[in-house]
């Protein structure tokens, strides 16, 4: 296929970046068979997942709650701005919602590239945008018995549709 | 904007949808208020705070979207849209 052809990369594009929130536990292994490809020399796995502390507390468990329409449209935003700023490669994004147990995976990243260095950069961009723009909230269960919503990030005004940061 | 149909929705109102902290506070996932012509957001919340107590004290960093695009005190809120309240996000 000729890569440079406009309709032919718009196309492409579309299915090489991909998002979703999701319910259920999320398996690695399918993050990963959703990049990838021949003429991939990179792949790279970021997991996050529920540790037992946090400020000095004892964590027993978390439920993540959404703005499920928002935050599936924001996801699908800072993947496609991923890809477009990869240029070559696969990007595909997971986060996970409701209730957690210690270790989990709450949120899955994979990126492919041809080569590691964008991928790696990527991947941890990616990270750090979802972190400040995904309308996404932690509440906290501790050993005491007691709970809590976790400190987050505001949110800022969006400037136009589609300004990818 | 929205005139044309407007004389025949005697109900013309906004969605107000609440999040995690907010949700809270204000007791309920969602509300339906009143509201009869577009007007600015931040005209919108002076006069929510008189109507829904809730509003008059939402804790520091809540961001409000319009339909689902985090918005400034000047953009232009029109009967029908969807306004939600939004405490600083902890995802990831």
């Amino acid at each position: 296929m000729p890569p440079d052809h406009a309709a032919d990369r718009n196309r492409e594009s579309e299915g090489r970046s991909s998002a979703s929130l999701v319910r259920d536990p999320i398996d690695p292994a399918a993050v990963l068979a959703r990049v990838g490809g021949p003429r991939d020399g990179a792949v790279v796995l970021f997991l996050g997942t529920v540790r037992d502390h946090h400020d000095g507390r004892a964590v027993r468990g978390l439920t993540y709650e959404a703005y499920e329409e928002m935050a599936t449209a924001v996801l699908h935003e800072l993947v496609q701005g991923t890809l477009e700023g990869l240029r070559e490669g696969s990007v595909h994004a997971v986060h996970r919602l409701g209730p957690l147990g210690i270790g989990e995976v709450a949120v899955a990243v994979a990126v492919s590239s041809p080569h590691r260095g964008p991928a790696f950069e990527a991947a941890r961009l990616l990270m750090e945008e979802l972190k400040r723009r995904l309308p996404v909230w932690k509440h906290e269960y501790y050993a005491e018995g007691d709970s809590d919503w976790v400190a987050g990030v505001p949110l800022v005004p969006d400037s136009r549709p589609g300004s990818g940061k | 904007m929205g005139f044309s149909e407007e004389a025949g929705l005697p109900e013309s109102s906004v969605r107000l949808l609440f999040f995690a902290r907010c949700r809270e506070l204000a007791g309920c996932e969602e509300l339906e208020v009143p509201l009869a012509s577009p007007i600015a957001l931040g005209e919108l919340m002076e006069t929510l705070r008189l109507r829904v107590p809730a509003l008059q004290a939402l804790p520091p960093g809540v961001a409000i979207a319009v339909n689902r695009r985090v918005a400034g005190p000047s953009r232009t809120v029109t009967p029908g849209d969807e306004v939600a309240f939004l405490p600083p996000v902890a995802g990831g």
